[in-house]
């Protein structure tokens, strides 16, 4: 199973007078976990659009591609494109570019991103969503699928016998559909058949066991190869070496990112008993040792049957060096406790079929 | 309908909320018909793997045959809904104005709440506003949690405060917040049937 990080480029803060740092070393800073999530063997990093002062992630290609030069075999990925903002075609050549120079390893997450920052700074409304996306969705598979393109909207010029590049290394970019878990979403993807990625964020993370069932039985119906129907799960979550000091640490962050979120949005601020009810476990939020962590994956896996999973550490200004700790646990230390477990599994079930 | 017990849940949407609804209804031994504006055929998958035991059909087939209905469609297409059909009969408003999320709507606007634009517009249905002050995912634990939730009683804290009561706002967050108990039994009654026996059930026309 794939194990990865994302990540909106959380800014620091300093410990001393609370202020917090540049928007510019949030960058620098997340080029260096993604160099040292490489070195430790994870497989997958995400990027997410993002356009706050505390989360300044807003260019993941351009992150992703300086970290493409310093990186060998992890996947790099945009987690996600708010693609009702963007333009499809911009971003299929920005995603392109970035899998010329990494030899073969961009992905692109399209979804609705988790905030909507980005709507009035390019000029769109709200109030067309659905159709918009749908409609952006539409034009960049098109554009993945065939060069040429010719294709008409109603949100975008027509583009007619129009050459988008340069073309990906292997013909296509896998593309993923992001979703927070509205059922459609799940039948979408099933649909027209696309790897899909769940964020899973608050509550028990198994309730999202029914919609990968859904989503499966979409793809089956419509007829996806078996190879093509994929799900990958992203949620919040933090290592240490001890379970009980990475909960009692990160929880602060947790907390804190909420409370600011929920100011924003009309959400009470979590207690710290929420976040306990979150944070162990078939809770959402995974927080704890590696031993923990490994053993919160395989029961998901178990409900859920994904290919990939990955967690969003640096949150609520948590200090780079335990960020990168955690990156480091999570390839030295999680990472093979997984693979342990579920090669036992595997061959088990093996045994099973073979009597 | 007076007097008549409440059998048949029909719920408009099968987004994150009905469907959660739905189970919820289902959980409580009700006959639950899901909804959308498709033909059924295309959320049979759908509510079959969201919601085992509902029946997808059609909005007009969902209204009419329902004793209690869930209007659980984005706000923002409301007059997607069928006066008509819904004539005459119960309706629980789950909806909400989001301006953030989903964009700014005239109409919504004003001084009036959402339901009350809403109640305007479904001259002859009995609107009931609740189950719009929960998250989603909240919905389904209240099986084992206490009817009122936590971010209701952060509003009222808030407004509380905002009012100059600081003495009841505080009164209110050692009270309750810090003390909403998680059940350790699975309780009898569902929320919808609690419901249904003190205030919808008994409401007559």
């Amino acid at each position: 199973m794939e194990l990865g990080i994302f990540s909106f480029a959380d800014v620091q803060r300093d410990p001393n007078s609370g202020t917090l740092g540049s928007t510019a070393e949030a960058m620098r800073n997340l080029r260096e976990a993604i160099a040292l999530a490489d070195a430790v063997g994870l497989d997958y990093f995400g990027v997410g659009e993002h356009h706050t002062y505390e989360m300044p992630a807003s260019a993941g290609a351009v992150i992703l591609a300086s970290a493409a030069s310093i990186t060998k075999r992890i996947k790099l990925g945009s987690a996600v494109t708010v693609l009702s903002t963007d333009d499809p075609v911009r971003v299929y050549q920005q995603f392109a570019t970035l899998d010329a120079l990494s030899n073969g390893r961009a992905e692109i997450t399209a979804g609705r991103g988790s905030s909507t920052e980005s709507f009035p700074l390019f000029g769109y409304g709200l109030n067309d969503y659905d159709e918009l996306y749908s409609e952006k969705l539409d034009l960049l598979l098109k554009i993945n699928e065939s060069n040429p393109v010719t294709w008409r909207g109603k949100h975008r010029p027509p583009l007619d016998n129009s050459w988008v590049v340069p073309r990906p290394e292997r013909g296509h970019l896998p593309i993923w559909l992001g979703t927070g878990g509205n059922p459609h979403s799940s039948m979408r993807a099933g649909y027209l058949g696309l790897p899909i990625s769940y964020g899973i964020i608050a509550g028990q993370a198994k309730r999202f066991a029914p919609l990968a069932e859904l989503y499966r039985r979409a793809a089956r119906k419509a007829g996806v190869p078996e190879a093509n129907i994929k799900v990958s799960v992203a949620s919040p979550g933090f290592i240490s070496d001890d379970a009980k000091a990475a909960k009692d640490l990160w929880s602060r962050h947790w907390i804190a990112l909420m409370t600011s979120v929920g100011e924003v949005r009309g959400f009470p601020p979590p207690s710290r008993a929420r976040f306990d009810q979150d944070a162990n476990g078939d809770g959402a939020l995974f927080v704890g040792d590696p031993e923990e962590i490994a053993e919160r994956i395989v029961a998901l896996h178990k409900r859920l049957g994904h290919m990939r999973q990955f967690f969003q550490i640096d949150v609520g200004h948590l200090p780079q060096k335990e960020f990168l700790h955690a990156i480091e646990l999570l390839g030295t230390k999680v990472k093979p406790f997984v693979d342990a477990e579920l090669r036992v599994a595997d061959s088990y079930q093996e045994a099973v079929d073979v009597r | 309908m007076s007097g008549n017990p409440i059998r048949t849940v029909g719920i408009l949407g099968a987004g994150r909320v009905g469907t959660a609804l739905a189970r919820q209804a289902l959980k409580a031994g009700y006959e639950v018909l899901v909804a959308t504006t498709r033909p059924p055929a295309e959320i049979e998958l759908l509510v079959e793997v969201m919601a085992p035991g509902a029946k997808a059909v059609t909005a007009d087939l969902a209204a009419r045959a329902s004793d209690l209905v869930i209007l659980a469609v984005p706000l923002a297409t409301y007059r997607k809904l069928d006066p008509e059909s819904l004539s005459g009969k119960i309706a629980i408003d789950v909806m909400n104005y989001w301006a953030p999320t989903d964009g700014t709507l005239a109409e919504f606007e004003g001084e009036v709440s959402s339901s009350e634009v809403v109640q305007q517009y479904l001259r002859y249905t009995r609107l009931v506003r609740t189950l719009n002050h929960i998250g989603y995912h909240e919905v389904e634990k209240m099986l084992c949690r206490q009817v009122i939730p936590s971010g209701a009683l952060w509003r009222l804290r808030e407004t509380t405060r905002r009012h100059g009561r600081p003495w009841l706002s505080s009164w209110i967050d050692s009270a309750t917040m810090r003390s909403m108990p998680a059940c350790s039994r699975p309780p009898v009654h569902s929320p919808l049937e609690r419901r249904s026996s003190k205030g919808i059930g008994s409401a007559t026309r």
